[in-house]
């Protein structure tokens, strides 16, 4: 195969090489320990040649190595151990000690076969490689992707998931929906009038009710329901599961606890309604994502056409009793108690 | 297409089969328990018809587990052990249970190590018996393992990147007891065929 060329000895290259080297028999024991592993093991030559490998580092068996040892030998085939699973084979210690939550050093371990010259695997070649860098980067890597994932999922004034990453999951939702035959439905919100409060009292007032809006909207669903900002003022809730009498009934309840609960600013109390249109599966035989939401869009024109303050369902014929508005638009400021002053609307 | 005479043709498929003869015996002594590979089949494919093969093989799962692992030396390639669905269950019970596997890994990281612990044998054991016969030494890279569906576009980019026509050695893994079945692809890259037909007519001379 390999025949050295004059002059060059081939020893020499494997004593001096970056990466530890050790070669070791059928009984375990070690026969080479080169430079590198010297160094970062802090065991001289002396320390380990002809011990066994196992008295030294006694948490190879767990690790499965002695296993592949054997297979090397069996099969003559080159085993590998990687970082990604294994972390590290060898405990030495991580040589960076600056921004790096790893004390050991990550390892790649490959094992190989060395044979006599009949062809016989005689030893084995254990060759590690410090993979710490590329482990630091690697976590660094899965932290951003993480937070970037978090980010481009999030609406970041009221902290509920975007449009973007609601369609996905209607997506989802619809093609579950599809394999288990479980009903879907899907509301959409609009706050009535809401272009009067960021007139009227300016946009962080209504940045201001958007945030107590979604949180209100947020606690009122279940769990397993999926509330998002579909845009300025209008949200979404997915409710997998939920039959369309259910989840009407869910927008109704919460439609109620807006209209009845005040968002305080500069001592006054702004009240806010809604208005949803709620379309389901039940109606659907061909459900898809386009159809649900247009049906759900026009349920909630038909509440808004309807005097607002209110919950319509799709199919339109099958109406509830239309919800009486409290103010002509839908909007009141009452007066905060203990300040007394007054404003309307027009 | 890469061409073949019949007589290298009929000396590449006798040397395989003794191949795979001697890695299923290794195996066996090495796992403690028989996995079987059925009669390879042998022939030239192109990159896009990879897909096509390993779909027909996979028959009606639609996920599939696939061991990646190149090997270099005189012969260059790739081999593929594809798995139909996600079966390290079963292969994690045959290597702990069975064959002594022992590792401190938590679940999921066992399930990965495992996958990639049977691909390495089986090619291992097949190739290096393969080199053994031609009298060659193989190198290996160390084995990647992913799942996914078999119609996703990664799957198909991962396998057809190369834009050379390869041999393909196609054969059926399998272990009885675990219900455990699998495919096992090799592609010889074309770079290799001159390596590979001087060895196999050195093979058919020592054979006459």
């Amino acid at each position: 195969m390999f025949n050295p060329p004059d002059g060059i000895d081939y020893a020499q290259i494997v004593v001096t090489l970056s990466q530890g080297i050790i070669v070791i028999d059928r009984e375990m024991r070690i026969l080479l320990w080169n430079y590198w592993m010297e160094a970062h093991s802090r065991l001289t030559r002396e320390d380990v040649l002809g011990k066994k490998i196992g008295d030294l580092f006694p948490d190879l068996e767990q690790k499965g190595f002695f296993w592949k040892v054997r297979s090397v030998f069996t099969l003559g085939n080159f085993a590998f151990f990687s970082q990604g699973l294994h972390n590290y084979i060898f405990p030495l210690a991580a040589t960076r000690y600056l921004e790096t939550s790893f004390d050991k050093m990550q390892q790649n371990v490959i094992l190989a076969p060395l044979r006599n010259p009949d062809g016989q695997v005689e030893y084995i070649c254990v060759s590690i490689k410090d993979d710490t860098d590329a482990a630091i980067y690697k976590e660094r890597l899965e932290q951003s992707k993480q937070k970037l994932e978090i980010m481009s999922r999030t609406d970041p004034l009221t902290g509920l998931v975007n449009r973007r990453y609601l369609f996905e999951r209607l997506q989802e939702e619809v093609s579950r929906h599809k394999r288990s035959g479980n009903p879907l439905s899907l509301a959409i919100l609009d706050i009535d009038f809401f272009k009067h409060v960021n007139d009227t009292y300016g946009h962080i007032c209504g940045d201001k009710v958007l945030i107590q809006f979604s949180e209100l909207l947020q606690n009122q669903v279940r769990r397993y329901d999926l509330v998002g900002r579909y845009g300025g003022e209008e949200f979404c809730v997915i409710l997998p599961g939920a039959p369309l009498a259910g989840a009407e009934k869910v927008m109704n309840r919460f439609r109620g606890y807006v209209e009845k609960t005040p968002c305080l600013w500069e001592e006054q109390k702004i009240y806010v309604t809604v208005s949803a249109g709620v379309a389901s599966s039940e109606n659907l035989p061909d459900l898809d994502l386009d159809s649900l939401l247009r049906l759900a869009d026009e349920a909630l024109l038909e509440a808004k056409g309807n005097g607002r303050n209110q919950v319509r369902t799709w199919p339109l014929e099958f109406k509830t009793d239309p919800v009486i508005p409290l103010g002509a638009n839908g909007l009141d400021v009452m007066p905060d108690d203990g300040a007394g002053m007054e404003s309307t609307l027009v | 297409m890469i061409e073949f005479t019949d007589e290298r043709h009929e000396a590449l498929v006798e040397l395989i089969n003794i191949c795979f003869g001697r890695a299923m015996a290794s195996l066996a002594e090495l796992l403690e328990t028989h996995i079987h590979l059925s009669v390879p089949v042998i022939r030239s494919v192109n990159p896009e018809e990879v897909i096509k093969v390993l779909t027909a093989s996979i028959e009606d799962k639609d996920e599939v587990t696939i061991v990646q692992q190149a090997f270099g030396g005189e012969f260059a390639g790739e081999a593929v052990l594809a798995l139909p669905g996600w079966t390290s269950q079963s292969l994690v019970s045959m290597l702990t249970e069975q064959s002594g596997f022992t590792s401190d890994l938590e679940i999921d990281k066992l399930n990965l190590e495992v996958i990639l612990e049977v691909g390495n044998i089986v090619i291992g054991a097949c190739l290096g018996q393969f080199a053994e016969l031609l009298e060659s030494r193989i190198s290996y890279s160390p084995p990647a393992v992913f799942l996914d569906r078999i119609t996703s576009a990664g799957l198909k980019e991962r396998l057809t990147t190369r834009e050379i026509d390869a041999l393909l050695v196609q054969t059926k893994f399998s272990h009885r007891e675990r219900e455990v079945t699998g495919y096992l692809f090799f592609f010889l890259s074309q770079f290799c065929l001159e390596g590979l037909f001087g060895a196999v007519d050195r093979f058919i001379k020592k054979m006459s």
